[in-house]
């Protein structure tokens, strides 16, 4: 070994495992040049603001336990079973009322047991079942989490956790704002769970964070595969173990990985607000739109807008109130949108956090957007 | 959605592209979620100590904050941030009468090997009080140029604008300092192998 390479290691091996607290609080509070009369009263609102950014410190942090506070397991919100009404029920679910409901499912699975999102285009229209993925998207300030489902091919729903996660690492999202923070050639070969631990085994020349891909990325992708492991095995917030090639790693796109991982903290990871339904893509034949989605927004306000495609012309604007709010976790919301005096045509339905200060603070709100066909 | 772009890397124009108006806030963010933990992990290595590293690097970003309009792009910032890391690490240590190293470097000579994991955890630490003990052991620049090239690994250009000395100096230093460094982890440096 070289004296350069010797110097580096050892310095590097002083200080890489020290985890700093996050400052970037501290920071803006330090920096703030106007005090709003409501930042004392809303401190949440700044925490979701500021965990956007600040979670760059935080995530990938190993934590052996579970949350003991999302035993129910409905973080970050499962909403059950997403169908929609404005298509044609599924008609595999004789027992689905054709009304929808946003319940979460009694176990706190993420997988549909009946009714699912139309299926996205890509996917087998006979499925009946839908997986829980993540991919990484937008937020304000940066990057985070957001969920799709997509149809599951599989009828038994055999082996679902392994059938997820190589979504999230492998395949590309249907809807084009989200993608895979997974370099080519990562792949997913087996997992495993259990009540305590989920296994998920990587093969690729993952041990190191690629040259480009920043340290966030590489936090995010560890991330994704935490929470769509998670999701799709529907038992709560189960460790995630990642090996790469059959054994244990310290790292994995740079990211520490001896230990099981713990998901990081919801409003740090994940998007404030992602829909389940209207899907990328879907065609909406009837009078309404049925608007599913979860959020952590204002006074549980979230905003629903319908716009022309490629136009900026609101259509509709309306507003769905989440189940609550405040807590570290996304709550479902719906709403059944009347679209009946709506032209046939493109349009993008917006589902949007609330920001009262009007981008005073922070970054703006927090929006998932899809793609829709009226006829 | 746009392409979506990291910290840092998306707010880098092209040239001949106009500077996209990043302000003051959103430079602290970006950077933050960059370099706060590596500019924390350099203070460390420079105040042998978390929680003063910790200040330090927030200082420093606030005192970013506060020169933004002059700084106005984020490589600049990240430079101003490092000189900032450096400069108040160095009075951190002068304030502080006593460096307590003494204790640590006992401790870190007491243990010997072991495959007991929790023993095996304590010699980690022990690794690290003794490369920031033998850190702590160094004159002043030496340690900073130390720390700059081997764990921000920076150039010699770079380290001699952070530092303010030229490139001959940061070289001197630098063959110094490893040297120094290497006589007094000698011992160490066996089984940090």
């Amino acid at each position: 070994m070289t004296d350069e390479h010797e110097l580096n290691r050892l310095l590097h091996g002083a200080v890489d495992d020290l985890e700093p607290r996050s400052g970037l609080q501290a920071i803006r509070s330090r920096t703030a040049t106007k005090e709003s009369p409501m930042t004392a009263s809303r401190p949440w609102l700044l925490g979701a603001l500021g965990g956007a950014v600040a979670t760059a410190a935080v995530i990938g942090g190993v934590v052996l336990a579970t949350n003991g506070d999302d035993s129910a397991g409905r973080d970050p919100g499962p909403v059950g079973t997403p169908t929609t009404s404005a298509s044609e029920s599924p008609s595999e679910s004789p027992s689905q009322s054709p009304s929808v409901t946003s319940e979460p499912s009694p176990t706190g699975g993420e997988s549909p047991t009946s009714g699912e999102p139309q299926p996205p285009r890509a996917v087998d229209p006979a499925s009946t079942r839908a997986l829980p993925v993540y991919y990484v998207g937008e937020i304000p300030g940066g990057l985070g989490l957001y969920r799709e489902f997509q149809a599951d091919p599989s009828t038994t729903g055999e082996d679902k956790v392994r059938r997820a996660a190589e979504r999230a690492v492998e395949l590309a999202p249907v809807d084009p704002d989200y993608r895979s923070a997974w370099p080519g050639g990562a792949d997913v070969t087996s997992a495993n769970a259990t009540a305590d631990l989920i296994t998920v085994n990587l093969e690729g020349d993952l041990h190191d964070r690629p040259a480009g891909m920043s340290e966030r990325e590489a936090e995010l992708a560890i991330q994704q595969l935490v929470y769509t492991a998670q999701g799709a095995y529907g038992q709560g917030r189960v460790p995630v173990q990642v090996m790469l090639d059959g054994s244990h790693s310290d790292t994995v796109l740079g990211v520490p990985t001896s230990e099981p991982l713990s998901n990081a903290p919801v409003l740090q990871t994940l998007a404030h607000a992602s829909l389940t339904t209207p899907t990328e893509g879907q065609v909406v034949s009837g009078d309404t739109i049925e608007v599913l989605g979860v959020a952590n927004s204002f006074e549980a306000n979230v905003t629903l807008r319908l716009q022309r495609f490629q136009g900026t012309e609101v259509v509709k604007q309306t507003f769905a109130t989440a189940e609550g709010y405040m807590e570290d976790k996304l709550f479902p919301f719906s709403k059944t949108m009347d679209v009946s005096d709506v032209a046939p045509g493109k349009y993008v339905l917006i589902a949007a956090t609330d920001d009262p200060s009007g981008g005073a603070e922070g970054n703006g709100p927090h929006a998932d957007s899809k793609v829709i066909e009226i006829r | 959605m746009n392409s979506h772009t990291l910290p840092l890397a998306g707010a880098r124009p092209r040239a001949g592209t106009p500077v996209p108006a990043l302000d003051a806030d959103e430079a602290v963010e970006q950077l933050y979620a960059a370099h706060w933990r590596s500019l924390v992990r350099l203070s460390v290595l420079l105040v042998h100590d978390l929680g003063t590293a910790e200040e330090i690097v927030q200082d420093a970003f606030v005192a970013m904050h506060g020169k933004w309009s002059r700084l106005r792009e984020p490589d600049k910032a990240l430079a101003y941030l490092r000189q900032a890391v450096v400069n108040r690490s160095r009075s951190a240590l002068r304030h502080r009468k006593v460096v307590d190293r003494h204790v640590a470097h006992e401790a870190g000579l007491s243990r010997g090997e072991t495959s007991d994991p929790a023993e095996r955890a304590a010699l980690a630490a022990d690794r690290r009080a003794a490369v920031l003990d033998a850190l702590a052991s160094l004159p002043r620049r030496q340690r900073e140029v130390l720390a700059l090239r081997y764990y921000l690994e920076l150039s010699e250009t770079e380290i001699a604008s952070t530092l303010g000395i030229s490139n001959g100096a940061v070289k001197s230093h630098a063959s110094r300092g490893s040297a120094a460094l290497r006589a007094s982890l000698s011992d160490r440096l066996e089984d940090l192998r």
